[in-house]
């Protein structure tokens, strides 16, 4: 049976009753005062009767004990007889009736109902019938409902007329009293019953769409795959759906009637809790993410929603929509590895290249130098074998001739003014080396999970150590430090990428203008400066600029000037997600065509409060 | 006697590696004249103020790029041996301009390799008197090969699946692409430790994209078509190639040689007439007037190459393969296949194979007795592998 169904059955039997005891409950109190008034009607009738019995009775019996053949008492009763004939009245059922005693009988004398005046039989005194009757033959006056001579339920007064001996009674069937109460109720009964039907039907009729649209809003937000709460005013919870259970771990049961705060992880602070109530308060969507506890213990990040819902114009309700977004976070952390690799990947033969290149000239020196050493201690030697001659005061031709022979293949002058340059450059070949290693090191700093205290110079400095071959054949790199830049909470590995993004991007700029350098190279600068409560970092180039139209879509995502094969679209769009996301900062540029680009970073030097965050934005 | 020292040309952007070269090399100063330029314009100007033998290059560099500079002094400078000693490490942009270099060494460079590179490319040069002729082989970036194999090969790498095995025989069908693949794969290019000497392994280490848009560039310079030459035709020279490579290849297995050398073999016996190829389409009427003359004169083809050009195709040959980087075995076999006993060594080698592997491809079949056999009869018996004729003819496929 449908829910429909079921509810216009429900409502139609319960009308249906209720409106039944109301009709007879009424019908019985209107049945209850007629029954009343009929008998006050028959008990005055049959005194009244019996009184001017009795008079005429006495008349008779002064005047008529002799006029009559049969005396006075028939002449009474004759007179009686005779009235009647020319009476109507008491009704369909109403009947006048006129008895006495005859020894073990009752036998009526006058009997007047409608139909006629003949007299029925007598009954035996002892029968169950005519109790009226014999009451009044005893003597007894009154009113009863009881069964009359033929049987039938009465209502009946009776009143014995003392001087004639006889009974007189006046009744009424019971069921003509009742019979339009019985069919006033039937027809009430009937007319309600109808109109009850035909009520329900129009109901269900009328409120069936309504109900159907209500049933099928519920099943929706039943069936939904995102979590829903629904919330009172005050934040306790209403109605929650099974999504809600299968996110959070709390049953429905365990749900309602608590505060959505249950699931609070404790990772967000004051600032941010206040920040959204005070948006819902006020009546607007508030929307964010939130890192919640399950039941279990787990934290899980989500998204919601929470939109007031106004009823009568008030805001009476939250429903909060909440989205497990763990996946899409797990995806966001891998796009930024794999941008990460990507770009290690890409820079891996140029770092290869800045490597190999002061190896090939420390080797270089370095064996210069060895050689050069030998040639020098063999010298040292002849110079040794020739002050010892010296010593001896014989120094030959020969040994002196050997000797500036010797001076000459070592090509001594040459070795004394390289040796020392050669070593010079050695050890900066050397630096350079560590120095980039240490910078590919620092690049590739892995992220975890919390931001650490980091210093931006540093880590801007090993990025663009990094990238060295990226932008050394476009142009010159000038970097603008704030030396005592305060340390900046940072993911350094993903800050780093950032710079790395817009570094590349100001060389590619520049790449597109001055080609491969030979008219003259452009220029990069990165600055950092502290600014109140935030850094800022600046990278400027001397590119072609980005043309209007496009300055507003270079933070999207797959957005991309470059060549197939060269850029994913990727880099801009990750390090606004890095600065505005996950730091709380903000990234924007200043360009103009034909002059150059700006790349404007701003991170806050504390952690990121809701308000600030709202603030960058 | 500073006519006799040579000229080599060092650029590189970097003043410190000039530097490094400088001092490393001062030991080569009574061979060597020496020079720097820290850029491509800077170079082009000193090569114009004498005639340079050698130019080591750098490939990235500011300005005019290593290859930009390159493509510039083939122009100006034919003769000039075109070296790269670059650290760059990006397989791609190495491979974009692999057309005008010679040899790539990758940084960093030890003093032996870099002092007998250069060497090298000197000592083969100096197997020319005649400027022209040198700088006939020093231009040449690559072998005119045969459209109608370039073709196939197309096709092939049309094929789904096609392996690398398949590609490679395709390859070796044609001694223009067997000659630049090898080139490629061998000169440092690569950067790989061990020497590859079939077209097949060069395949799957290079990857089928790398060889199919070599192909392509090869295609479009063999668009140069030369004339038809009396005498001469590309097919038979490859038939000729193939079946003396695998007479040497047997050789080099009858003489128990190491895997490796027995692969020098048959590339060396593939390779041997490559000159010829440079022949017919550098200079296309001076070969068929050498043909000519061999024929009316009853001269063997180097006498009558040599009479005409003024060199034959065994040094233009050799010089080639020594400017593209093949192992010194393979090129000693083309220099040597007509005259062994040039050759310094004395003991069997690779040239030896290939001498009498081309002796044995040539002789009559009908009187295929090991003393009707034309070869250097002095050498063989020097090395004495006198005996030894009998049973490599035997061994040899032609034979059967």
């Amino acid at each position: 049976m449908s829910h429909q169904r079921r509810i216009t059955l429900i409502t139609i039997t319960t009308l249906t009753l209720v409106t039944m005891v109301a009709a007879i409950t009424a019908i019985t109190v209107l049945y209850r005062a007629a029954f009343e008034q009929q008998r006050d009607h028959l008990r005055d009738l049959v005194q009244s009767r019996a009184r001017l019995l009795e008079a005429v009775v006495r008349f008779d019996a002064v005047h008529s004990e002799y006029d009559h053949p049969e005396g006075a008492r028939a002449a009474t009763l004759n007179q009686i007889i005779d009235a009647h004939d020319y009476y109507e009245g008491l009704g369909r059922t109403g009947e006048f009736m006129l008895a006495e005693r005859r020894g073990e009988q009752i036998v009526f004398l006058l009997c007047h109902g409608h139909e006629n005046l003949d007299n029925p039989h007598p009954v035996a005194w002892n029968a169950d019938v005519a109790e009226p009757m014999r009451r009044a033959l005893l003597g007894l006056s009154g009113t009863i409902t009881g069964l009359d001579y033929r049987g039938e339920m009465v209502l009946a007064a009776y009143e014995p007329v003392a001087d004639l001996q006889v009974g007189l009674v006046c009744k009424i069937d019971l069921a003509e009293i009742r019979r339009p109460f019985v069919v006033a109720g039937m027809i009430a009964i009937g007319v309600a019953f109808t109109g009850i039907v035909l009520g329900a039907v129009g109901i269900v009729r009328l409120t069936g769409p309504l109900v159907s649209q209500l049933s099928l809003h519920t099943a929706a937000l039943e069936a939904d795959v995102n979590a829903i709460v629904i919330t009172d005013r005050k934040g306790t919870i209403q109605w929650v759906n099974p999504a809600y259970t299968t996110l959070t771990g709390y049953s429905a049961e365990e749900a309602l009637g608590r505060n959505p705060r249950i699931l609070k992880s404790g990772k967000h602070d004051d600032a941010f809790n206040r920040d959204m109530w005070e948006t819902i308060s006020a009546g607007r969507i508030w929307q964010g993410e939130f890192v919640n506890k399950r039941k279990d213990g787990s934290t899980y990040p989500e998204e919601m929603t929470i939109t007031p819902v106004r009823t009568g114009g008030e805001v009476r309700h939250f429903i909060a929509i909440k989205k497990d977004i763990t996946k899409r976070k797990q995806l966001e952390s891998q796009l930024v590895h794999a941008q990460k690799m990507e770009s290690i990947g890409q820079l891996a033969a140029g770092i290869a290249h800045e490597i190999n290149t002061p190896i090939q000239y420390v080797g270089d020196n370095t064996r210069f130098v060895r050689d050069s050493l030998d040639n020098l201690l063999k010298l040292i030697d002849q110079y040794g074998t020739l002050l010892a001659s010296t010593r001896d005061g014989g120094v030959s031709r020969e040994q002196i001739a050997a000797i500036e022979s010797a001076v000459e293949d070592l090509d001594l002058e040459f070795v004394k003014e390289e040796i020392p340059m050669a070593i010079e450059q050695t050890l900066s070949g050397v630096d350079r080396v560590a120095k980039i290693v240490q910078a590919m090191k620092d690049f590739s700093h892995p992220s975890g999970d919390e931001k650490t205290p980091t210093d931006l110079n540093q880590a801007i400095e090993s990025t663009i150590t990094v990238c060295r071959n990226r932008w050394k054949y476009v142009a010159d790199l000038e970097t603008d430090f704030q030396n005592d830049l305060p340390l900046v909470p940072c993911h350094v590995g993903e800050f780093n990428q950032v710079i790395l993004n817009i570094v590349v991007n100001a060389a590619d700029a520049i790449g597109s203008i001055v080609g491969d350098g030979g008219e003259g190279k452009g220029r990069i600068t990165v600055s950092t400066r502290q600014d109140g409560e935030w850094v800022e970092i600046r990278v400027s180039d001397t590119g072609g600029g980005i043309p209007e139209a496009i300055r507003r879509k270079v933070f999207d995502p797959f957005f991309t000037t470059k060549k197939v094969g060269k850029g994913t679209g990727q880099g801009l769009a990750i390090s606004h997600d890095v600065i505005v996301n996950k730091h709380g900062g903000s990234i924007d540029l200043d360009s103009e065509p034909g002059v150059g680009t700006t790349f404007i970073i701003r991170l806050p030097i504390a952690e990121p409060t809701a308000e600030k965050q709202k603030e960058a934005a | 006697m500073m006519t006799d020292k040579k000229n080599i040309l060092f650029v590189d952007d970097e003043q410190n590696v000039l530097d490094g070269l400088r001092r490393m090399l001062r030991s080569m100063r009574s061979e060597w004249d020496m020079a720097f330029a820290t850029g491509g314009d800077e170079a082009l100007e000193i090569l114009a103020t004498k005639r340079f033998d050698v130019i080591v290059s750098d490939m990235r560099m500011p300005g005019m790029s290593g290859e930009q500079l390159l493509i510039e002094v083939r122009k100006r400078h034919p003769v000039i041996v075109r070296l790269v000693l670059s650290g760059q490490a990006d397989k791609d942009s190495i491979l974009k301009s692999v057309g005008p270099i010679h040899q790539f060494l990758q940084k960093p460079c030890d003093e032996e390799m870099l002092k007998s590179t250069i060497c090298r490319t000197i000592e083969m040069g100096d197997l020319f008197t005649d400027e022209s002729l040198k700088s006939m082989v020093t231009e040449l970036e690559t072998l005119p090969s045969l459209p109608s194999h370039q073709q196939e090969l197309m096709a092939q790498f049309q094929m789904p699946d096609v392996s690398a095995k398949l590609i490679g025989e395709s390859i070796s069908m044609d001694l223009a692409l067997t000659a630049k693949i090898l080139q490629l794969v061998n000169s440092a290019f690569f950067g790989l430790r061990r020497h590859v000497g079939s077209p097949t392994d060069a395949v799957m280490l290079l990857g089928m994209d790398t060889v199919r848009s070599l192909v392509m560039t090869m295609q479009v310079f063999s668009q140069v078509s030369h004339d038809e030459i009396k005498g001469f035709s590309q097919d038979a020279l490859l038939s000729h190639g193939t079946a003396v490579a695998k007479v040497a290849k047997k050789i080099a297995l009858t003489e128990g040689m190491q895997p490796d050398e027995v692969e020098d073999a048959y590339l060396a016996g593939l390779l041997h007439d490559v000159g010829k190829l440079v022949l017919a389409a550098k200079r296309p009427e001076e070969f068929a007037e050498a043909l000519a003359v061999a024929r009316s004169q009853h001269l063997s083809g180097e006498e009558a190459e040599r009479q005409v050009i003024g060199a034959s195709h065994s040094e233009i040959g050799a010089y080639l393969l020594g400017l593209w980087a093949f192992e010194t075995p393979i090129v000693d076999a083309a220099l040597y296949h007509h005259c062994p006993s040039k050759h310094r060594c004395s003991r069997f080698s690779i040239s030896t194979a290939v001498h009498v592997a081309n002796a044995i491809v040539h002789q009559d079949p009908n009187t295929n007795h090991p003393a009707e056999l034309d070869v250097d009869r002095e050498y063989i018996d020097r090395i004495g592998v006198g005996d030894r004729l009998g049973t490599w003819q035997d061994a040899s496929p032609c034979a059967a």
